[in-house]
C-alpha cells in the first residue's frame, strides 16, 4: 500500500490526512467485525431458517457514492448486485423523496439487484454530523415472495409478474421510525408474514449495527480518515487484483456448461464463457450462450455478474479485501436476451440455482484451467468445479402443528469439494462462493416439518474419480410423518440431474449427476415397524421415480422422498492415483471395490481389503491398451 | 516412460501437456509423462490426441455416472504414445473441441 506517498502542500490548502498501513489493517479488520457482528445479529434475531441454519445473508458497506468497499458475507454471489442497488437508489431518490439519517429502503427487484426475488436486501445511508458519508446494506433471503408458487421459486411462472414482491426502494424506515403502512403491505402480499417480517426486522437491526461501528469509527479517526480508507481499500484491492492477473498465463481458455430442462419440457441450453486474459486484465464473454426460457429459469445480468464475482472473489481474490476495487480489471460481455441476461420482464425466480448457477460451474472450470498454466504457485489454486447448490427442492404443506410451512432444503450446498492438484477434494465440504453457508441439523427438520428422515450421507462413488478424487456429494431420504393433510408438494428447481456439470480438470473424471427420486407405496415404514431403518435407496421398495429436474412432486404418506447431490471434480489421470489411496477410499466406503478397479485400476481383495498388485499393474496395463485399440 | 533427470520442463498448460521447443525451435505440445512430442502448437493440442468418445450409458455401466443420457458424450483426450488421459469433456454430441490457447510471448 502507498498510503505513506509523499506529497506537496499546496498554501492555504490541507494536507491530506495519511494513512499508514497499520492503520488501514486496524480500520480494515475493525470494518470486518462489524460486519460479522452484523451478521451474528441476524442469526439472532430472524426467526427464517435460511438465514438462522443456513446463513444466506450479507453485509456490506459503500462509499457515500455508491461504491462497493468492503463485504464478508455469507454468500457472495449477492455482493456484486448489492452495490448497483446502492447506485440506484442515489440516481433515482437523493433527489426526489431524498435520502435522510434514519431511512432504511427495501429492494427485491432482481432487474435491479440480487439473484432472484426472494433475495431482499436493506440499504441505509450513514451519517455523520448531518452528511451523508456512506452506505450500508443487508441481504437476505426470505421464505416467500407472494408469488404464484409458495416459496419464491416458481417453476410455473412465466414472466415476471407471476414471482412475486419486485420491491424498487420502498422507505421502509423514515428518520428511524417503522413505516407501518410499508411492513403491513408486504405481510399482507406474502404467505408468511410473520417470518418475513422478522427477516425486515433482523437486517434493520444489521444495518444499525453497521451504521453505529462507522461512527465509532469515525468517532475515533476522524470523518477525513474514514473516507480517505474507504477509498484506498477500493485502490488498494485492484492493485492487488492487478498483480494477481499479472501472474496469470496471458491466453484464452472455453468451457460448455449445460442447463436442462425450463419446467415444462426438457429443453436444453448452453451456456458457454470465453476467458481471455491479458496483461492485468481479464474478459468473461459469454457469446454463444442460449437465447432466454419462456420460464423462470433465465438469470438477470446481475445473477450472471453476481456469480462471477463470487467464484473469482472466492478462488483468486480470496486473500484480498473483497469490494469494487477487484472487479476493475474485469470485463463482463453478456448477449442481449440470454438465458443469463433475460431481458424484463422475464421470469427469473429459478435463476438461482438454474441460469445464474451453471455460470458457477463454467467460471470454475476455466479459471481453473487458467491457474493450471500459471507456473507452481498458481497451480496449487487449481482445482475441479466443485459440487454444489442446484438440487433445490422446496417442501410445502400443512406441518405437525397444523401451521403452514415452507421448507427450503439447501442440504446441497454441501457439495463435494473439487480435487486440488496435490490432495483430494472434501467430502460435502461446501462452497467457496457461500463461505459461511451451513446445513442443517436432521433433527430441526423432524421438530419443523412433518417429515421422518432414513439417512443423511455422504454417497459411496459420487466424486468425480482422479489421481487426487474430488469430495463425495451427499444422498438423504425422507418419508412423511405426522401430516396432517397426509401430502406435501415438493417443488423442484434442479440442473445438473441429465449434464455432468462437476467437471474434472486435467484428465479427471466429471462427478455423478444429482437426481430427485419419489419412491411411491414405499415399504419403508413397514420395514421401520420391524425395528430396521432402511440404510439406502436399495433396501426401499416402491415404484421408483426418477423426477424431472425442475416441476413439482406430490410426496404421500407412504411415499419417499430421496435426493442426491453432487460431488467435485476429479483432477488427473485415475491410474496415476496412489493404490493404497484408492484401497483406503473403499476401506472409508467413499469409493467401491467395483469402481476401484475398473476406473483406478487397483484390485482390493477380501475382507482385509488387501491390494492386489500383480492384478493392479495387470489393470492398469490393460486401461491404456483399451485407451488406444478403440479410439475413435 | 517419463522425462529424462536434469530435462527443462516446457510450459505446462495442462498436468500432461506442456509447449516446449523441438530441435528445429518450433514450439510444440509435449506429453509431460513420457516426452511425445504431439505437433505445432499453433493449433491446439486435442487434434494430435487420442480421442474416445462414448454415450453416457457406457460411464453409468462404468459406475462413473448416475443418470442415462441420449443427448451427451463423454469425450477423452489420451496421449498417443503412453495413453495417459490429458483432458475430459463433458458435452452435448457434436459440441467443437473446448481449445485453449496460451500466449506463447
Amino acid at each position: 500500500m502507498k498510503a505513506n506517498s509523499k506529497r506537496t502542500k499546496v498554501k492555504g490548502r490541507k494536507a491530506p490526512v495519511q494513512l499508514d498501513p497499520i492503520t488501514f489493517e486496524i480500520i480494515k479488520n475493525k470494518m470486518l467485525a462489524a460486519i460479522n457482528e452484523a451478521g451474528a445479529v441476524l442469526v439472532r434475531t430472524s426467526g427464517s431458517e435460511v438465514v438462522v441454519t443456513v446463513r444466506e445473508f450479507t453485509q456490506s458497506y459503500y462509499t457515500a457514492d455508491g461504491h462497493l468497499t468492503l463485504t464478508g458475507g455469507g454468500i457472495l454471489l449477492h455482493v456484486k448486485s448489492i452495490a448497483d442497488i446502492v447506485k440506484y437508489l442515489i440516481d433515482n431518490y437523493e433527489n426526489t423523496i431524498g435520502i435522510d439519517e434514519g431511512d432504511m429502503f427495501i429492494f427485491s427487484d432482481p432487474y435491479l439487484g440480487g439473484m432472484h426475488p426472494p433475495d431482499q436486501t436493506i440499504v441505509a445511508p450513514i451519517f455523520w454530523k448531518g452528511k451523508r458519508i456512506g452506505f450500508c446494506a443487508s441481504l437476505t433471503h426470505i421464505p416467500d415472495t407472494g408469488a404464484i408458487d409458495a416459496g419464491g421459486f416458481c417453476p410455473r411462472a412465466t414472466d415476471a409478474f407471476q414471482e412475486g414482491l419486485r420491491l424498487r426502494g420502498l422507505r421502509v424506515m423514515k428518520g428511524g421510525v417503522r413505516c407501518e403502512d410499508v411492513f403491513n403491505t408486504i405481510k399482507g402480499m406474502v404467505r408468511l408474514p410473520d417470518i418475513v417480517e422478522l427477516d425486515i426486522l433482523s437486517k434493520i437491526a444489521s444495518n444499525n449495527v453497521l451504521i453505529k461501528r462507522a461512527q465509532e469509527l469515525i468517532e475515533k479517526y476522524g470523518l477525513e480518515m474514514y473516507e480517505r480508507m474507504n477509498a484506498e481499500l477500493i485502490r488498494y484491492s485492484e492493485r492487488l487484483a492487478r498483480e494477481r492477473l499479472r501472474k496469470i498465463a496471458d491466453g484464452e481458455w472455453k468451457s460448455v456448461t449445460y442447463l436442462e430442462h425450463d419446467g415444462i419440457q426438457p429443453s436444453l441450453f448452453r451456456i458457454c464463457v470465453t476467458a481471455t486474459k491479458k496483461g492485468d486484465h481479464l474478459t468473461l464473454d459469454y457469446s454463444g450462450s442460449s437465447p432466454q426460457a419462456s420460464t423462470s429459469v433465465n438469470a438477470t445480468y446481475h445473477a450472471a455478474m453476481g456469480c462471477a464475482f463470487a467464484i473469482l472473489a472466492g478462488r483468486l481474490f480470496y486473500d484480498i479485501p473483497w469490494n469494487e476495487g477487484i472487479l476493475k480489471p474485469l470485463d463482463l460481455k453478456l448477449p442481449e436476451n440470454c438465458i443469463i441476461n433475460a431481458k424484463f420482464p422475464a421470469a427469473v425466480s429459478q435463476g438461482m440455482p438454474s441460469g445464474g448457477g451453471i455460470v458457477v460451474f463454467a467460471v470454475q472450470d476455466v479459471l481453473s484451467k487458467m491457474l493450471l498454466a500459471s507456473g507452481d504457485d498458481l497451480r496449487r489454486e487449481a482445482s475441479g468445479v466443485f459440487g454444489w447448490s442446484v438440487h433445490f427442492a422446496l417442501p410445502v404443506g400443512i406441518d405437525q402443528y397444523g401451521k403452514f410451512f415452507v421448507w427450503p432444503i439447501m442440504d446441497e450446498c454441501a457439495g463435494g469439494m473439487g480435487a486440488r492438484t496435490y490432495k483430494d477434494g472434501v467430502g460435502t465440504g461446501g462452497t467457496i462462493q457461500t463461505p459461511k453457508v451451513r446445513i442443517g441439523n436432521i433433527e430441526e427438520y423432524e421438530q419443523r416439518y412433518p417429515v421422518l428422515f432414513f439417512f443423511r450421507r455422504e454417497e459411496k462413488d459420487s466424486a468425480g474419480a482422479g489421481k487426487f478424487r474430488g469430495g463425495s456429494g451427499g444422498e438423504f431420504c425422507f418419508t412423511l410423518h405426522k401430516s396432517p393433510t397426509k401430502y406435501v408438494d415438493v417443488a423442484l428447481s434442479g440442473a445438473g440431474i441429465e449434464p455432468a456439470i462437476a467437471l474434472g480438470m486435467a484428465g479427471g473424471f466429471p462427478a455423478r449427476q444429482g437426481r430427485f427420486i419419489k419412491i411411491s407405496k414405499s415399504n419403508a415404514l413397514s420395514v421401520l415397524q420391524q425395528g430396521k431403518i432402511p440404510q439406502d435407496l436399495a433396501q426401499i421398495q416402491g415404484d421408483k421415480e426418477l423426477l424431472p429436474p425442475k416441476g413439482y412432486t406430490r410426496v404421500e404418506e407412504g411415499d419417499c422422498f430421496y435426493l442426491a447431490w453432487l460431488g467435485g471434480g476429479g483432477f488427473a489421470d485415475p491410474i496415476e492415483r496412489d493404490p493404497e489411496l484408492v484401497r483406503q477410499d473403499v476401506v472409508d466406503e467413499i469409493v467401491s471395490p467395483e469402481l476401484g478397479e475398473r476406473i483406478y485400476g487397483v484390485a482390493i481383495r477380501g475382507d482385509s481389503f488387501e491390494i492386489d498388485q500383480a492384478a493392479t499393474t495387470k489393470r492398469r496395463e490393460e486401461i491404456r491398451r483399451e485407451r488406444l485399440s478403440q479410439a475413435a | 516412460m517419463g522425462r529424462d533427470s536434469g530435462e527443462k520442463m516446457g510450459r505446462r498448460i495442462l498436468e500432461y501437456v506442456e509447449i516446449d521447443q523441438d530441435r528445429q525451435g518450433t514450439n510444440v505440445y509435449k506429453c509431460t509423462c513420457c516426452g511425445f512430442v504431439l505437433g505445432p502448437s499453433h493449433q491446439s493440442f486435442k487434434q494430435y490426441a487420442v480421442v474416445k468418445e462414448r454415450s453416457y450409458s457406457d460411464y453409468v455401466d462404468m459406475g462413473v455416472l448416475s443418470i442415462r443420457s441420449d443427448r451427451f458424450v463423454i469425450r477423452e483426450f489420451y496421449c498417443p504414445k503412453c495413453a495417459i488421459r490429458f483432458d475430459v469433456e463433458s458435452v452435448v454430441k457434436g459440441e467443437p473441441y473446448l481449445d485453449i490457447k496460451i500466449s506463447e510471448d
